[in-house]
């Protein structure tokens, strides 16, 4: 066994009956091994994984537990640490399978989350509740107030007033689940070194320029052609409740969330999902969710201002052309004029454009994004969130924190397993997994400070 | 079915064995565990932990492996 008290063995008594035949194997007393396999214990894996591995290296892990329990030599093997966590981060994500597959079947649900006929859920979800005019009333009078502030005609005034008040799309946040949904990547592990790079780069170049274009070269196709294990995120949140899952794709992210949505009857609330505008991930939870009418998304105000930061610095001549340009458009966008930016891009003077398929880059994402693009300001003055930063802040702690900016590369496997475990302490639930084996899906309160 | 006591007794005393080489743990005929460090260390804080936590490891780890051992043993006598 490999114990918090140190890795040993012992042995066990079997009893023989006539002709040697075993009656009794003391081993069938134990948990079942395979081979050579070890037994790590409650207290291993509490100190050596959720605290060990899960926060820092492998190898330091290593060392610290081994000095701990006086056993550098003959204590836990590096490989066996990063077996045993691959396998126990594995086994989180399965736990969570088997435990959405339950909910799904209880609630009428088929394997893939989508609702069978005679599901009971869909037929008793309510309608969506939203803020009533006279609450919205004192935040638009501070919306158009801040928009005669920042210079705006009054018929853009005018045209926010009355979408404001024509579209009832401003939840009770107490009301609301927001879900926040990204992806991280990091580096993925080439299956073997490459052993002939070494060589090529250790050979004199007789041209200096020569040599200096292949390095760059090089370089510019590695980058390229990097591959990541992706892992995707997902906060909810709810009044200061939240609960963090990890996956390995966005489909299985979207079955973890609707299991736990039905788990804790959310689906007749209102339903808000936070994202960074990526395609895919927009789609993907469309498509999910063709059903829940009260679900609808929000593009995340940070990413849209980077987008345009990206994209009018390609387009544009010069940084105070750039810069001149974005002041304007967000202003726009903060208000959630959208037609207003369209026109506003469309008419930039051909004299400060130098890549006009940018500019068309935009014009197409703001088509693409118009229904998630809210008044920013209402939202605002009603404190309602406008970003998608609770993920943002998630993907650190479970995944980037470990994995990124270290020089180091991964497994899929080792990759997902570290970012489940790490969800696991985040939902509060360590004892849980580790002694019974099991994730409540319910919502964590937030700690007091 | 009987119950199971953990007992554990650890304490220092002097003694007139010779200094333990290597800081390698012995045990005894009583099955208890000792290393014995030089009288220098009467007073070193740092010195007295660090021995304790050494004998302390081995014992803990023989003690479970010896129990599991017996109690491997045992159970067919209770079936």
């Amino acid at each position: 066994m490999d114990g918090e008290i140190g890795r040993f063995t012992f042995k066990t008594y079997d009893v023989k009956g006539e002709g040697q035949k075993p009656v009794f194997e003391g081993i069938q007393m134990f948990p079942a091994r395979k081979g050579r396999q070890w037994y790590p214990t409650c207290g291993f894996k509490t100190i050596a994984l959720i605290y060990g591995a899960v926060q820092r290296s492998y190898r330091q892990t290593i060392t610290v537990l081994n000095f701990n329990r006086r056993q550098e030599v003959g204590g836990t093997p590096l490989n066996t640490l990063r077996d045993v966590t691959e396998t126990e981060g594995l086994k989180v994500l399965d736990f969570l399978t088997r435990k959405t597959d339950s909910i799904f079947k209880n609630h009428g649900f088929d394997s893939q989350g989508v609702p069978e006929a005679t599901c009971p859920v869909i037929t008793d979800i309510p309608e969506a509740r939203y803020l009533e005019p006279e609450q919205l009333q004192p935040a638009l009078n501070a919306v158009c107030e801040e928009m005669i502030r920042k210079g705006l005609s009054a018929e853009d005034i005018e045209t926010v007033r009355q979408t404001l008040v024509d579209n009832k799309v401003y939840e009770k946040s107490e009301q609301c689940v927001y879900i926040h949904i990204d992806d991280v990547g990091v580096k993925e592990q080439k299956p073997h070194r490459d052993k002939k790079n070494p060589v090529e780069a250790s050979t004199v170049q007789p041209e200096e320029t020569a040599s200096k274009e292949t390095i760059v070269n090089q370089k510019s196709v590695t980058k390229d052609k990097r591959p990541t294990v992706q892992n995707t995120v997902a906060r909810i949140e709810q009044s200061g409740n939240s609960f963090t899952f990890t996956g390995r794709s966005v489909a299985e992210i979207l079955r973890y969330v609707l299991a736990f949505l039905l788990n804790n009857v959310l689906l007749g609330q209102n339903i808000k999902v936070c994202t960074d505008g990526k395609r895919s991930l927009q789609d993907a939870i469309v498509n999910f969710f063709p059903w829940l009418t009260k679900l609808s998304l929000l593009l995340d105000w940070f990413h849209l201002v980077k987008k345009f930061k990206e994209d009018l610095s390609i387009a544009c001549k010069g940084r105070e052309i750039r810069n001149r340009h974005l002041k304007q458009l967000v202003t726009l966008l903060w208000f959630g004029l959208v037609d207003k930016a369209k026109e506003y891009l469309t008419a930039i003077p051909a004299t400060d454009i130098k890549n006009s398929e940018a500019i068309d880059r935009l014009i197409g994402y703001l088509e693409r994004n118009r229904k998630w693009i809210p008044c920013y300001a209402m939202r605002s003055k009603l404190k309602l969130p406008n970003s998608s930063n609770p993920v943002e802040r998630c993907n650190n702690l479970v995944t980037a924190r470990r994995q990124k900016h270290h020089g180091m590369s991964w497994s899929k496997n080792g990759s997902y397993a570290l970012t489940a475990l790490n969800a696991v302490t985040i939902n509060n639930a360590t004892v849980q997994w580790v002694e019974h084996r099991t994730l409540p899906l319910t919502w964590v309160a937030k700690k007091a400070a | 079915m009987s119950n199971i006591k953990v007992k554990i007794d650890v304490g220092f005393s002097e003694t007139e064995d010779p200094v333990t080489e290597n800081d390698c743990v012995e045990r005894i005929s009583d099955g208890s565990f000792k290393l014995v460090i030089g009288h220098e260390y009467e007073f070193d804080i740092d010195r007295l932990e660090s021995t304790l936590l050494h004998v302390n490891y081995p014992a803990l780890r023989t003690a479970i492996s010896e129990y599991l051992e017996q109690a491997s043993k045992k159970k067919p006598a209770n079936n």
